[in-house]
């Protein structure tokens, strides 16, 4: 299969090196604005492409596109490779509001190519198995869930910071956790979310009723002073899942003062055989391949969106949002059924 | 040395047991009675605690006791209180003070004109990494505390404390207070606006909440969260935990009060717990309302504390049944 990656940052040159090591996959094409990229890509085996619409024209038996763009460019460019034929496999967020999701999911329904969304935490061994305790019915029926993502400030240049551009740390960073728990614990109801943000910090904070009654509360943050961390816990009326990433280290590296070559002293690692960021590469591909329904589906990417989208409202009015209640935000009725499919183990 | 005589009014809260510990371990302190409406548990807690039982509350507060310990169902404080202050005893007040604002400004109004002193039990304010963390925000740390995140969560009680008529609340009004205390204390600011979502949610069936999640804003702007469920399961290596996130303009303080643990894996029990060897919070409180009332110094924690942190409580039933959020207004 012949894949092109589209935008050559931090996701797209990660994604890039996994495609141009898969068996069956053809790395073809890379799409960057920087010419940089060109050296990069004839090392990849793919061509270099500047312009998008020229790799589109002109990059011949080209199947799919993985879209590793800034988040207010997703709509736009999925919608034109949807247009070409072209599968789709887009970074989260899928895009910055629930209108432009609609959009990219009626174009690709219209050209019958797959779209997924890489709400790649659904492939995290970790979460996967926090998900399959709870399907296995270990804690009972959920009560009280809470999730959080810290890690470090992009940067104040950064297109990240740029909430035209990215939704800021609701959209980029909880969005994560939204869909992981809304795939676990269903439709949400009812959003609350307060925020900060200043130079180099950006805290969000959102709170959940989803239509069963059940409560979630979800925190990111973007210039955290700590190791990058992630948590999730889930309680119900049966036992207690837990899942913290500071916990999980089963490997420390920890370098005497005089070999120290830069400040920081620790480097957290938790090796795993089960690469999430290819994995969900080889779901997709594997979706592609055999028309298979995506775990996430191109639904549960819209909503959460639009939860994401509830919450940004919720932080701007200082009042708790009803999904479906403004144009923004997305309907529970046309809710995909938040199962999502049978869990990412 | 002259000892400073005390009495105990209303025994239903398990914490009088710790209270009625550390009281008699203090040389200067003594005992003189204790009362509750129940008469097979004023017996009992006579006999273990060696303690007179007295037949009326009248008769307890006819002692010479200079202050009274109240630890009755929450519905029963306003009661126990007012007739210490009528009596001339100061009074600590286990928490919440009241199950609404009318009673606990009567209580705290009582007190005044009778000119003793209402102390509320926050003790989580004399563990010493809630006092260290407190330092360090006064210290300036981590800068400006912009959001808090805290969980005050614990096991699923009993008895009276299920049953709302005299509990006033379930899980939100047992559970938010003591982290509101600490909140105000540290942010040195009063909560203005409460939003929360609330539920029956454990157990479904019941008629009391024991889920919820509590927002609150303060007066300088900072924003906190609190979880105050009953949610810790008997399979859960803690029954319970304090817990503050505090984001500063400078960093991040991480305040786990009652994290001083270790393992404990027994086959007599069959999981593994994690048992707390952390300093006792009770006895320096008690220290701390015995030694103001002694040289006559206002109490570190009034009952004007214990009302600004319980109407935190009322103000999200109101706000979860409401479905918006409700301004705190005393």
């Amino acid at each position: 299969m012949n894949v092109a990656v589209v935008g050559y940052g931090t996701m797209g040159k990660l994604l890039a090196g996994h495609l141009a090591s898969m068996d069956g996959v053809r790395l073809s094409a890379i799409c960057s604005t920087s010419p940089k990229t060109k050296p990069e890509a004839e090392r990849l085996g793919a061509r270099w492409y500047a312009d998008y619409a020229d790799m589109l024209a002109s990059c011949a038996g080209l199947q799919a596109v993985v879209l590793a763009l800034p988040t207010h460019l997703h709509r736009t460019f999925a919608v034109l490779a949807a247009k070409s034929g072209l599968h789709v496999f887009c970074e989260k967020p899928m895009a910055l509001s629930p209108a432009e999701c609609d959009e990219m999911i009626d174009a690709c329904e219209r050209s019958g190519v797959v779209l997924f969304v890489g709400h790649v935490l659904r492939f995290f061994p970790e979460y996967a198995d926090l998900r399959r305790h709870v399907t296995e019915g270990a804690i009972g029926r959920i009560a009280v869930a809470h999730a959080k993502r810290f890690g470090p400030h992009p940067g104040d240049t950064s297109w990240f910071v740029d909430e035209a551009k990215s939704g800021g740390v609701l959209l980029d960073m909880m969005i994560h956790d939204i869909d992981f728990i809304r795939s676990i614990m269903g439709e949400v109801r009812t959003v609350y979310a307060f925020a900060y943000k200043s130079p180099g910090l950006q805290y969000a904070n959102a709170t959940l009723r989803f239509s069963d009654g059940a409560i979630a509360n979800l925190e990111a943050m973007w210039g955290y002073p700590g190791p990058f961390t992630t948590f999730a816990e889930l309680a119900g009326d049966g036992g207690i899942v837990r899942s913290d990433s500071n916990l999980a280290r089963p490997v420390r590296i920890l370098r005497s003062s005089r070999e120290r070559r830069e400040e920081g002293v620790e480097i957290p690692s938790s090796p795993t055989l089960r690469d999430p960021y290819r994995r969900q590469l080889e779901h997709f591909i594997d979706c592609v391949r055999t028309g298979s329904s995506p775990i996430v589906s191109a639904r549960d990417a819209r909503q959460a969106v639009a939860v994401a989208c509830a919450a940004l409202e919720s932080v701007r009015t200082g009042r708790p949002v009803k999904l479906g209640e403004t144009p923004n935000a997305g309907t529970v009725s046309e809710a995909g059924g938040g199962a999502g499919g049978g869990g990412a183990a | 040395m002259k000892r400073m005589k005390m009495a105990v009014a209303g025994l239903a809260h398990s914490h009088v047991r710790s209270y009625l510990r550390e009281l008699a371990a203090m040389a200067d302190v003594e005992v003189v009675g204790l009362y509750d409406d129940d008469s097979t548990r004023r017996d009992d807690y006579a006999r273990r605690f060696g303690v007179p039982a007295f037949e009326t509350l009248q008769e307890l507060l006819e002692t010479d006791a200079s202050a009274v310990v109240v630890c009755s169902e929450n519905a029963l404080h306003a009661r126990y209180v007012e007739a210490a202050a009528k009596a001339g005893k100061h009074v600590l007040c286990e928490k919440p003070l009241g199950i609404s604002l009318g009673e606990m400004k009567r209580m705290i109004d009582t007190c005044r004109r009778h000119g003793v002193q209402l102390m509320t039990a926050y003790p989580c304010r004399y563990l010493p990494s809630v006092a260290e963390a407190k330092a360090a925000v006064d210290r300036g740390d981590i800068g400006d505390v912009v959001a808090v995140k805290a969980t005050n969560r614990g096991r699923r009680p009993g008895g009276w404390f299920v049953r709302k008529p005299l509990s006033g609340g379930g899980a939100v009004l047992d559970h938010t207070v003591h982290v509101l205390d600490l909140m105000r204390w540290m942010l040195r600011s009063e909560p203005v606006e409460v939003y929360a979502e609330v539920g029956a949610l454990f157990d479904r069936t019941g008629d009391i909440d024991d889920a919820g999640i509590v927002h609150v804003r303060f007066a300088s702007g900072t924003n906190a969260v609190l979880d105050p469920s009953w949610s810790r399961s008997p399979s859960f290596p803690v029954g319970g935990d304090v817990t503050l996130e505090l984001i500063g303009t400078k960093g991040v303080l991480e305040l786990d009060a009652l994290g001083q643990t270790n393992e404990v894996c027994s086959e007599a029990s069959g999981k593994t717990v994690r048992a707390y060897w952390g300093d006792p919070m009770d006895g320096p409180m008690l220290r701390a309302f015995i030694e103001a009332v002694r040289d006559g110094r206002p109490v570190p924690v009034t009952g004007e504390d214990g009302l600004r942190s319980a109407a935190v409580a009322l103000a999200a039933y109101e706000a979860a049944e409401r479905g918006a959020p409700v301004r705190i207004e005393l």
